[in-house]
């Protein structure tokens, strides 16, 4: 089951770039994601967290924590801090993530929380970092 | 520069530097070649590769100062440059300028430079403050631990830069360093591949590590496939080699090296620095933590962002008066000489008018609203606020289908709407670029904030001048609204460093601003006089006339104007500040009121403010977005333009 074509771009970090077809279409890979960003864009965080811990659950059950003790990186509170599991996104987004140095198993402090929606800085390896909110909610992290 | 050339001719060495944004690179590179760069405080700033030339102990030495990158993984434009320029063989040697404060992240380009198999020499700066925060590195078990030799130099003060070049100069025909070893079973996969590549002809040329474009495969990197097509041969084995790493980690292939790089970074960063255990709170945490405080950070941003333009107009505001009291007072006497030498009429209106005038026209708006706006902004560079404003902005950045890092464009906007244009890079996504480029044409650069200010302030009092500026404000955010929802494409998220907040150095700040200013000068003065002339000239001809008339349908048709104002309309693409000064060389008047109405007065500072960017805004938006979307953001500009102008028109004269 672990071998389904579109296991790709849910898998742990994003797709695969050799992939041949995502479900068929060439297109396939943007879509799901862009339906699910436009989800994200109206505030539906209910459906927005369902999703991605589906996601999550599917696609990783060899993984080394429990669903439950996981959340999104934009719920932690100030000064919090977290491990960094997992997180969903495209390539670019990924490595951009990579570089920053937020790969798994990475510890993170929550220095600041934006008004509303508003982005997060982040300790990561003594440096402080802005992601926005979306991209936080991307990015799932085991609270210590 | 040339001077001294032929005794040092055959000895010449090519260094780079390289290094993440905002390490002092720039700063370095001020000092070593005493040339001129602008040295930037938010992440991405420079774009362009800047070069100079040093003299070191009869040796010439060329300096190149690469854009500011986090990794080598060629997605961005920067990093581009930068890997192309390394590959390309030409430097001698690399100097990977390092911060000691953040030194695993910027460790994680070293690495990646290594696996080039370039050589290379560590600049360890910022050490001081480093050590101010807790945390202490000895350079010599750095160095031991990556097998590259580390310095520490202060790119401010400095104290090492004369050593850093002697030990950079001293390394260029040794060997290049051996990376680090990653975890077995990687490595393991990594020579299987390099092996390959060495043993067959793939059309690499020699200088270009097996290595590295083993662990690139591996990494699933496109443009290394782009530059190397005769490598796909080796897509069976790089695709088990990714499967086996897939099944075995859980993670793609390229989050695998990362962590390898990164796991191996924290081994010799553990064994070479000591943290203490209490981080000491410093004072620039204390500011940084007050900066974004959610309410205080908010209040701070207003009184930043309003003294800076407070104090542009009323500094500005000031010296331009003083240059008109001076120029009229040169008018006089230049009047009263030519009349003495008994000079034609037409010659001497277009000596005054034209050339007196335009100069003195340019100098004011140069020196009083453009100086003094570039002297605030790289204030606001250099301390490293601009980030913070991006952070507390994106929200709002974000009904706009944009995200922070757009506020930065925006206001430069408010300065030039060239240097805007070129800033749209910054954001990640074509979408977005497309999008802020349309908005920040719209901003009311500063020769468009003189025309606000020389009329509606001026006339109609200060309230009616900020209230063009907030309906200015609403229409760009309508407008941002409008295209991020018409538009497709998507839109990615924020993900910016936050540097540490800095006192700026003042020569930086004045050298930087004096760059900036000098474009202005050398471009604007002369078009700004020709335009001045040749306007002088087609009045003093009588051609002006049919000019503006051919104009009249629009600016008196629809929009209620005057027909004179047709010259500034026309003018105006040139350049927005001749706007005024050719309405004024052309009524013969400096009293605007003399012949506009209020009304008149509010719709034509709101269509002069909003419509069709300059020549060179155009010619910047060629550059950047090539000529359908250049059309598509004029032809935007100047409907939204007339439609505004067009509501202000019949919403007023209902009113007054």
């Amino acid at each position: 089951m672990f071998r389904i074509p579109h296991m790709a771009f849910l898998f742990l970090f994003g797709r695969k770039p050799e992939d041949s077809g995502c479900g068929g279409k060439g297109s396939a890979c943007s879509t799901p994601r862009s339906e699910s960003e436009a989800n994200w864009s109206i505030g539906d965080d209910e459906k927005r967290r369902s999703r991605t811990a589906r996601e999550y659950y599917t696609f990783s059950k060899e993984k080394r924590y429990p669903l439950e003790e996981l959340v999104p990186l934009a719920e932690l509170e100030e000064g919090q801090e977290g491990k960094v599991v997992i997180a969903f996104g495209d390539r670019k987004l990924i490595c951009r993530l990579c570089d920053l140095g937020l790969i798994p198993e990475t510890q993170i402090r929550v220095l600041k929380r934006g008004l509303m929606e508003g982005p997060i800085i982040l300790e990561v390896r003594s440096c402080e970092i802005a992601i926005g909110r979306e991209i936080a909610s991307k990015v799932l992290v085991k609270p210590l | 520069m040339g001077a001294g050339k032929d005794d040092v001719e055959e000895k010449r060495i090519e260094i780079a530097l390289v290094g993440n944004p905002n390490v002092g690179k720039s700063t370095l590179f001020n000092q070593l070649t005493g040339l001129n760069q602008s040295v930037g405080n938010w992440p991405g700033k420079t774009v362009e590769v800047a070069k100079g030339t040093l003299v070191f102990k009869g040796l010439r030495i060329d300096v190149v100062d690469l854009p500011g990158i986090y990794s080598l993984s060629a997605f961005s434009e920067e990093e581009v440059v930068a890997r192309d320029y390394i590959l390309s063989g030409r430097p001698d040697i690399l100097v990977n300028v390092v911060d000691a404060m953040a030194l695993e992240r910027n460790l994680y380009l070293s690495m990646q430079l290594m696996e080039m198999g370039v050589r290379l020499v560590l600049a360890l700066n910022f050490v001081e403050d480093a050590k101010a925060k807790g945390i202490e590195i000895d350079a010599g078990s750095l160095s031991a631990g990556l097998g590259v030799p580390v310095i520490a130099v202060n790119a401010i003060s400095g104290s090492g830069i004369a050593e850093l070049v002697e030990l950079a100069i001293s390394h260029v025909s040794a060997k290049p360093p051996k990376r680090p070893a990653y975890g077995k079973e990687v490595e393991v996969y990594i020579s299987e591949i390099s092996g390959a590549i060495r043993t067959t002809d793939f059309g690499i040329p020699a200088g270009i590590s097996p290595e590295w474009l083993a662990i690139k495969l591996i990494e699933g990197d496109p443009a290394v496939l782009d530059r190397f097509p005769k490598l796909a041969h080796l897509d069976s084995k790089i695709k088990a080699v990714k499967n086996k790493l897939e099944m075995v980690h859980g993670e793609e292939p390229a989050v695998v090296i990362a962590s390898e790089r990164y796991s191996a970074i924290h081994k010799i960063v553990r064994s070479s620095s000591v943290m203490h255990t209490s981080p000491i709170t410093t004072r620039s945490e204390r500011i940084e933590a007050i900066l974004t405080h959610r309410f205080f950070g908010y209040l701070i941003l207003l009184l930043v962002l309003g003294g800076m333009f407070f104090s542009i107009f009323a500094v500005g505001g000031m010296l331009s008066e003083i240059f008109d009291e001076a120029f009229r007072l040169l008018n006089d006497h230049v009047i009263g000489a030519l009349v003495v030498l008994g000079v034609a009429q037409p010659i001497s209106d277009i000596l005054i008018n034209g050339i007196l005038f335009g100069v003195t026209a340019a100098l004011s708006i140069v020196i009083s609203y453009i100086f003094i706006f570039y002297l605030a902004l790289s204030i606001l560079e250099d301390t490293g606020y601009l980030p913070r404003a991006a952070f507390l902005l994106d929200s709002l950045m974000h009904k706009l289908g944009l995200h922070g890092k757009a506020f930065i464009p925006m206001l430069l906007g408010y300065g030039c709407s060239v240097p805007a244009c070129v800033s749209c890079r910054i954001m990640e996504t074509w979408k977005e670029r497309v999008i802020l480029g349309a908005l920040v044409v719209m901003i009311p650069c500063s020769a468009r904030s003189v025309i606000i200010l020389g009329v509606a302030a001026q006339y109609l009092g200060f309230a009616a001048a900020m209230g063009i500026y907030v309906l200015d404000i609403f229409v760009v955010l309508f407008i941002g609204r409008l295209l991020f929802k018409a538009m497709p494409g998507e839109s990615v998220g924020l993900i910016m460093q936050m540097p540490r907040i800095r006192i700026f150095k003042p020569w930086l700040v004045l050298k930087k601003t004096w760059f900036k200013t000098k474009d202005f000068i050398y471009i604007g003065l002369p078009l700004i006089v020709a335009g001045s002339v040749l306007i002088e000239a087609l009045r003093v001809t009588g051609l002006i006339d049919q000019v503006i008339l051919a104009f009249s349908p629009f600016t008196y048709g629809l929009l209620g104007m005057p027909v004179a104002v047709g010259i500034s309309i026309a003018f105006g693409l040139l350049r927005k500040e001749m706007a005024l000064v050719m309405l004024a060389t052309y009524t013969n008047t400096l009293d605007f009121s003399s012949f506009m109405s209020p009304v008149q007065m509010v719709v034509f500072t709101i269509f002069m403010v909003l419509y069709v960017p300059c020549i060179a805004t155009i010619a910047a938006l060629y550059r950047e977005y090539r000529a359908k979307w250049t059309l598509l953001i004029v032809a935007l500009n100047l409907s939204v333009a007339t439609v505004v102008a067009f509501g202000a028109r019949i919403i007023l004269s209902l009113f007054l």
